[in-house]
């Protein structure tokens, strides 16, 4: 689109479409009697506007009575739900709240770790003791201690096995 | 909200003395009532309700065409005004500001609701059609009302192409009839930049169309 009519065209399309056509400005006018482009964009142009005006309401509209208790209402129920919510969004709040759960996450990891019973596998297998050597000593020296080294160190094991 | 946003009165037809001045929207009468929203003044906020409830309850209702979302979406409008309005920076017109807020809404619903196919006669109540005839411009008058109605959901379609600003400006100037001139004023901006974003606007939705016919040829 050439200048003379791009320069008119916002102050031309005021009036299409309307009951009071406005009249060509002369430099548009003698602008579009040369250029054919011109006057088939302008032509696609006024038509636009004139749909565009289909969104035009009346003039006499006016919401229900009451409309401001209305208004009023939602905004007290937006204040409702935004002041559980407003919290969450608030970022003081939101990086204490970060803060904390780690925190909680932390202790809780370091009590379970700490309360967790030391190797579960050990506890069930029996434990070899070797017997000091006062007691194999004083045993040796029993003259009604009919047992053999063996049986004793089987007795031993099996006794410190009980225990655990 | 970024270069739009104030109120300017109503447009007036015909003539008009051109006013050059840029106005500043910190220091007006409407200003003072927006300082008392943003400071929680109910009173105030009753004030900005009362003010525009017509204007945005006609906006909506042009878009849409059915009063009970009309009311709905009216009043999501104002609540969201009234949250947000500790952001309005003055740059623009309080009605440049409600009005885009308002045609954003508007087009939240639409998407929300998927709806293309926008508005069936179904849809109207007697009074709504009634209404929708009265508004009509000369030229659709002429037509039979399927064609209006599927004119309708193509513009709204091809706004849905544009970006907010200008969208609300294209909007300011086809449906509320205000000139370059008062854009400016409402607006902030110079008027070679809103000829020239009115111009990009009005480009991009022949494009819009041309790509929609095409896809339904």
């Amino acid at each position: 689109m050439h200048q003379p009519v791009k320069d008119n065209l916002e102050e031309y399309l005021r009036g299409v479409g309307g009951r009071f056509t406005r009249p060509l400005p002369p430099e548009m006018k003698a602008h579009l009697a040369s250029c054919g482009e011109c006057a088939e964009k302008l032509s696609r142009l006024e038509r636009q506007s004139v749909a565009l005006r289909s969104l035009r309401a009346p003039d006499d509209l006016e919401p229900r009575t009451g409309f401001y208790a209305r208004v009023m209402q939602r905004i007290e129920e937006a204040r409702a739900t935004n002041s559980v919510w407003s919290a969450f969004l608030d970022p003081v709040f939101a990086k204490r709240l970060i803060y904390a759960s780690a925190t909680l996450v932390l202790l809780l990891g370091t009590y379970l770790i700490s309360t967790e019973p030391g190797d579960m596998a050990s506890g069930s297998q029996p434990t070899i003791v070797v017997a000091p050597p006062h007691t194999v000593a004083s045993t040796a020296d029993d003259p009604d201690n009919s047992t053999s080294p063996q049986e004793r160190d089987a007795v031993l094991v099996d006794l410190a096995a009980y225990r655990q | 909200m970024d270069g739009l946003s104030g109120v300017l009165p109503f447009p007036i037809s015909g003539k008009q003395t051109r006013t050059r001045t840029r106005v500043d929207h910190r220091n007006t009468e409407e200003a003072a009532l927006v300082r008392r929203v943003q400071a929680r003044d109910e009173i105030a906020f009753r004030e900005v309700v009362e003010r525009y409830q017509a204007k945005v309850f006609s906006i909506i209702f042009g878009i849409l065409r059915n009063h009970n979302d009309a009311e709905d979406i009216a009043q999501q409008v104002f609540a969201k005004i009234y949250f947000s309005i500790k952001n309005f920076d003055f740059r623009s017109s309080l009605l440049t500001w409600i009005y885009k807020i308002t045609v954003n809404e508007c087009y939240d619903y639409l998407r929300k609701k998927r709806v293309r196919k926008l508005v069936y006669e179904s849809d109207f109540s007697e009074e709504d059609a009634l209404r929708m005839e009265n508004s009509e411009t000369v030229i659709d008058q002429g037509q039979p009302m399927d064609t209006r109605l599927a004119q309708r959901d193509l513009v709204l379609k091809l706004l849905d192409k544009l970006s907010s600003e200008d969208r609300t400006l294209l909007l300011l100037k086809e449906v509320e009839g205000h000139s370059v001139e008062e854009l400016s004023q409402m607006t902030g901006m110079n008027e070679n930049t809103i000829k020239v974003k009115l111009f990009r606007a009005r480009q991009k939705l022949v494009k819009a169309a041309h790509r929609i016919n095409r896809g339904a040829g």
